[in-house]
């Protein structure tokens, strides 16, 4: 769907890709995304997209300037949106998000792979919307961050966390589980190198911003 | 009898779904108990593969296979993992950080076979990929064509 874009905003990245179009309500969708933005205070608008029509309240911002989703993708603030997006809806934004700007030389294989789990998750319960959104936003973070590491193993936990494994030589694994809010729990197996044959075990959790750092410590994870 | 320890000699099999899968090879998330409040395990099902006194393992994962067809669905990538119960039991105990002692009970429920590996615990990462290092081979899910 094309959509034509007409305010000033900080998504030129988006419009260079897509056109995107304003209504004097301030909604604008990419691809049937609805986004929140500015909002009027109490009015209630319906659109239709070719494909799905949405409801979405508004508020207004402090500043009364258009309040785009922000590179970091932290969900904003609840006193300046109230947006009614569903976790589906949000998981389709996130997805949308990282294909568009996440700088990894296997995107597309990335990519594909989430949609796969989605599609398994959903084959064991239809009601799921596929990924849970507090996970993808973490590792959406996690990836952006951190965009010079391998491909790792992608899975679903049973609770539809996702789940990413680097495995080397000796036996070496390195595994993070995304919690939302930017939270990850790890495991570290290693060789001992005091003791050939026998192994270094360790897990934690931190946030992302400084498992690389004071989580891990001198802990040498360079070959992922 | 039921809740009586699975003896370490056998062997049990562990369904893991298309979302604990990726390229063929099962991860760790296929060892980790649900958390969610609503669906909260304290175990995790497994097979006891000797329960059914079958002549050969093939024989035995075809009766496991028939059961959980028709208690789950088999999806078309799921895997079954057969793991050593004693040998997993003692990987977990000499590797944790806590010296954790896995209980593998038989748990009949419809499934006569049905058993649980029991004393996980909800943030078991570590435990869950100590488990997964201990299987011995994997099968698919669903009967192969002869």
């Amino acid at each position: 769907m094309l959509i034509k874009y007409g305010r000033k905003n900080k998504m030129s990245t988006l419009r260079e890709k897509t056109e995107i179009i304003t209504t004097d309500s301030n909604i604008h969708y990419i691809s049937d995304m609805p986004f929140s933005s500015a909002w009027n205070k109490g009015l209630v608008h319906e659109f239709v997209s070719p494909s799905k029509s949405w409801k979405v309240r508004f508020n207004t911002t402090t500043e009364g300037e258009n309040e785009i989703l922000p590179d970091w993708p932290e969900r904003l603030h609840p006193s300046t949106q109230t947006d009614i997006l569903d976790d589906q809806n949000f998981l389709n934004h996130l997805l949308f998000q990282i294909k568009i700007d996440l700088p990894i030389p296997y995107l597309d294989k990335l990519v594909k792979r989430l949609y796969t789990l989605i599609q398994d998750a959903k084959e064991e319960d239809p009601d799921s919307c596929g990924i849970n959104t507090g996970s993808l936003e973490s590792f959406f973070a996690f990836f952006k961050r951190y965009p010079t590491l391998k491909y790792p193993s992608i899975t679903l936990t049973p609770d539809n966390n996702i789940y990413t494994s680097w495995r080397g030589e000796g036996g070496r694994v390195f595994s993070i589980h995304f919690l939302p809010s930017l939270n990850v729990r790890f495991v570290i197996f290693r060789p001992n190198d005091k003791h050939p044959g026998r192994m270094i075990l360790f897990s934690g959790e931190a946030t992302i911003d400084c498992l690389f750092g004071e989580a891990l410590l001198k802990e040498k994870i360079d070959w992922i | 009898m039921t809740n009586d320890a699975v003896p370490d000699s056998d062997h049990i099999s562990r369904l893991c779904a298309p979302k604990h899968i990726e390229e063929g090879k099962i991860q760790a998330t296929a060892f980790q108990l649900r958390i969610r409040k609503d669906r909260k395990e304290d175990h995790l099902s497994v097979n006891w593969v000797e329960y059914f006194k079958c002549e050969n393992k093939e024989e035995a994962l075809t009766k496991i296979r028939k059961i959980l067809s028709k208690k789950l669905g088999l999806a078309k990538k799921a895997q079954l993992a057969l793991l050593n119960v004693g040998e997993t039991r003692e990987q977990v105990k000499i590797n944790s950080p806590d010296k954790r002692e896995l209980e593998i009970r038989h748990a009949p429920t419809q499934d006569p076979s049905h058993a649980g590996i029991f004393n996980l615990k909800q943030d078991d990462e570590l435990i869950a990929e100590l488990i997964l290092e201990t299987i011995i081979e994997t099968h698919p899910a669903q009967q192969p064509k002869v």
